[in-house]
């Protein structure tokens, strides 16, 4: 499974509008909603505010995942938001970890899709664990730069 | 940009948990260690039997055998019943604390004197042999006296085998299972070589009526038309061979260390030792009989074996050295005997010291081997008493035998008897012939044993007066020490604390699976923290193959543990789990490893443990705050941070009475 077939520039936003975590979790929905057609946005926000609540989707690499799985969806809808400024995570029982990265996806609800689910989260996780990642993509200004960066990221993996 | 990953690179450092009480062995190892015991009776009861009854001795031997068969019966319901299942445990549920303690009492009086037995018996044999080979070369005057000789030999192997368990049972069961394996081809040589001899010399079999001696009828010289009924006499002499099957009672306190699956496992021993006892106690003892001549048997009642050889056809020479190798066997099979009742009376002790009648201080485990040494050298001492008081009489020691194995034997078949009335539980395994009349199940299989058993402890009691005078004493004595032992735990209310499993604890630095002690390729991790929901743990257990997969039970501690440096005591919370997870462990006959990682991140923590040991799957119970899924995407996200580089797989199982859900993560 590679991150990059599930993006494209066009579904990369930098730099993101947004200062805090809510305002960036609905800058992100809202344009997820547009690019894919989807009307009902307050909907998919309340499912990544409710995963979100149960437990946090910040990394201490900097990096934030907020996901959720709803029945409309039927296949994996990713959208990724960079900001040079660190966002905070505003959950009460999670350590004070910030992110400079986001990669929100919504998934379909099927059990048997529920594999692929974990299989793109384990994804992430591995093209970020490169710690000079984050920093590097902090400083790109376009989509397409973070979109290449990520795409030599995962040739190198697999290089590897 | 600020390093939040900083903590998480730390290096994983473990507490590991070593115990002598998580390792598990095959059906044939357990079959050796009871054989050790109880087909060492080989080389002395036919002696002794025939001393108090005659020369039928050997069909009363064979009586017992088959005897034995049915009471092993008893031992594997009990021990699919209860894993720890010894005397103590079955007596105490079925007839209260008070019997258990009685019970235990009486059978560590019979531990304290089978290890003599079987010590100076094997004495015996050797300083027999070296006489007859110092006489074959003239050295008559090198004669060693088999009194001193046997006493000496004795102590020796006593401290030997004492020190063999301290240092552990993996070591004693590997022992055991080399000594029944040069035994069984002994004894094939000799069932040879004997119907060889009797083809060409037949020889009558020994009649079938019993002579019992005045000292052997003890007490009942003073009942004299008791004397004329049949069925007491056959109850009498019965009662003076029933030393062959001593040693039955160690297949209760092996099973908890027999490995996975246990009962079956269990009655594949169960079986392997009734034959294997009934060919070399039972026929052994009658091919003596047949061929060793009326007139010179005496001479070899503490050596029968010997004597049988040195009267089978064939050149001289080759009957001195078989000679040789039956002593040097024998040395070595009395000698396991003598090892095993000192594993056996450290289990009955063991189990006893768990339930806060002894105090702690007899199970903590020695600080390298983890062994309960305490309790070994305690039996040892006490075996060592009794070689030294009996100065190497073995028939004085076989009068003294068998009471407290007798009325153990009794009151734990009445307590699984009484069981079956009171706890309706299902059992894994029941002795047969069970009737229903009226919705009430009639166990006429288990009676029969009982009332077996019962007739011939009452027989035992009032004819071999030197076994109940010194038995009762024992036994009186024993008692009292472990109620005030009792009386001293309650006071300083240690009791609760005591039951926990006793450990050692040792730092690791670094984790690899050789530090962490895995011994298989494969591994599975297994994450608890609530010692009360072990269900997950419960299906992994029920799930691995043993023989090529590591359990590793790991508990996260976000508080407590320290980081670096020594470990003393784990915390009070994790003695609980630790007890329950060894217990469960102990249940499916499966070795786990269990270690303590301190960590804040525990879902990382797991994943970090598995990926180092390079386990092939993640196994956890359901969260009470997350929902399963919700602990999968974790997983999912810490693997995936691990594995990056090596693209390595991992199956995470998530486990609820009723659910599961089961994934590959890559």
């Amino acid at each position: 499974m590679q991150l990059t077939h599930y993006i494209t520039p066009k579904e990369i936003i930098v730099p993101l509008k947004g200062t805090t975590k809510e305002a960036v979790y609905k800058e992100l929905v809202r344009y997820l909603a547009d690019e894919h057609h989807i009307r009902d946005k307050d909907k998919l926000l309340s499912a990544i505010l409710e995963r979100e609540e149960s437990a946090s989707t910040f990394l201490p690499i900097g990096v934030a995942i907020p996901h959720a799985r709803i029945p409309s969806v039927e296949d994996i809808m990713l959208i990724m938001g960079v900001t040079s400024a660190a966002i905070k995570d505003t959950a009460k029982d999670s350590a004070p970890l910030t992110a400079n990265v986001f990669c929100m996806f919504f998934s379909p609800t099927e059990d048997k899709e529920f594999g692929r689910h974990l299989k793109l989260l384990a994804r992430i996780a591995a093209v970020f664990s490169d710690t000079k990642l984050v920093p590097e993509l902090a400083k790109l200004k376009s989509p397409e730069a973070v979109f290449e960066r990520i795409q030599r990221r995962e040739r190198e993996m697999s290089e590897e | 940009m600020q390093d939040q990953m900083e903590p998480y690179r730390a290096r994983t450092t473990a507490v590991v948990i070593t115990t002598a009480m998580l390792t598990f062995i095959s059906f044939w190892r357990a079959s050796a260690i009871v054989l050790c015991d109880l087909a060492s009776s080989a080389y002395y009861v036919c002696g002794i039997a025939e001393q108090a009854v005659g020369k039928a001795a050997p069909w009363f031997i064979i009586i017992v055998m088959f005897f034995a068969y049915s009471v092993r019966a008893t031992y594997i319901e009990s021990c699919g019943m209860f894993v720890r299942a010894g005397v103590y445990r079955v007596v105490k549920e079925a007839m209260g604390s008070t019997m258990a303690k009685i019970s235990v009492s009486a059978l560590i009086f019979d531990y304290a004197i089978t290890g003599p037995i079987s010590s100076v018996c094997a004495g015996k044999y050797l300083v027999g042999f070296i006489n007859d080979v110092f006489t074959l070369f003239g050295l008559t005057h090198l004669h060693v006296s088999p009194q001193f000789g046997s006493v000496v030999f004795a102590i020796l192997v006593t401290l030997y085998f004492w020190r063999k368990n301290v240092i552990g049972i993996e070591e004693s069961s590997d022992k055991a299972l080399k000594i029944m394996s040069a035994t069984t081809i002994m004894v094939v040589i000799i069932l040879v070589w004997s119907a060889i001899s009797l083809l060409i010399d037949p020889k009558p079999l020994p009649p079938m009526t019993m002579q019992i001696t005045p000292e052997a009828w003890g007490w009942l010289n003073d009942i004299p038309w008791l004397k004329t009924i049949g069925a007491v006499g056959v109850l009498v002499a019965v009662g003076h061979s029933v030393l062959a099957m001593s040693g039955e009672e160690t297949l209760a306190q092996v099973y908890r260390e027999i490995a996975k699956p246990k009962l079956q496992n269990m009655k594949k021993a169960a079986f392997i030792i009734f034959a294997f006892s009934f060919i070399f106690t039972g026929i052994v003892s009658l091919l003596a009989v047949m061929i060793v001549p009326d007139d010179v048997r005496s001479k070899f009642a503490d050596n029968l074996i010997s004597g049988l050889v040195m009267y089978l056809h064939g050149p001289y020479i080759l009957k001195l050295v078989f000679q040789g190798v039956v002593a040097l066997i024998g040395t070595a099979i009395l000698s396991g005997a003598l090892n095993t009742a000192i594993i056996g009376a450290n289990s009955v002790l063991s189990r006893v010291a768990e339930d806060g009648v002894l105090t702690g201080w007899f199970r903590e485990p020695h600080k390298r081997y983890g062994t309960t040494y305490r309790i070994i050298t305690m039996i040892a001492a006490i075996q060592i008493a009794t070689i030294l008081l009996c100065r190497g009489d073995v028939y004085l020691l076989g009068e003294a035998y068998a009471f407290g194995l007798m009325w153990s034997f009794t009151t734990q078949t009445a307590s699984v008897l009484l069981l079956r009335f009171r706890d309706k539980t299902p059992r894994e395994w029941k002795v047969p012939l069970n009737f229903k009349i009226g919705g009430v199940e009639i166990p006429i299989g288990l009676a029969l044993i009982f009332i077996g058993l019962f007739l011939i402890t009452i027989a035992n009691l009032v004819t071999k007066t030197v076994a109940t005078k010194w038995g009762s004493i024992f036994t009186l004595g024993f008692f009292v020490t472990l109620l005030l032992s009792e009386y001293h735990n309650k006071k300083i209310k240690k009791a609760e604390l005591d039951k926990h499993e006793k450990v050692n604890l040792r730092f690791e630095g670094e984790l690899t699976p050789e530090r962490c002690g895995c011994r298989h390729p494969n591994k599975v991790v297994v994450a608890v923290r609530d010692p009360h929901s072990l269900y997950h743990l419960k299906v992994a257990l029920g799930r691995v193959d043993p023989k090529t997969t590591d359990v590793v039970v790991l508990t996260i501690e976000k508080l407590t543990m320290p980081t670096s440096g020594e470990v003393e005591m784990l915390p009070h919370d994790d003695q609980l789990l630790l007890t329950n997870v060894v217990a469960m462990a102990e249940k499916y006959g499966i070795h786990v490893v269990p270690l303590v990682v301190p960590a804040k991140d525990a879902t990382f923590a797991m994943a970090k443990v598995a990926f180092e040991l390079g386990a092939s799957e993640i196994v956890v119970g359901k969260s009470e705050q997350v929902a399963p899924e919700v602990q999968l995407e974790r997983l999912a996200i810490a693997w995936g941070y691990l594995a990056a580089e090596t693209g390595r797989r991992i199956t995470v199982r998530i486990a609820w009475p009723k659910h599961e859900l089961k994934y590959e993560l890559t």
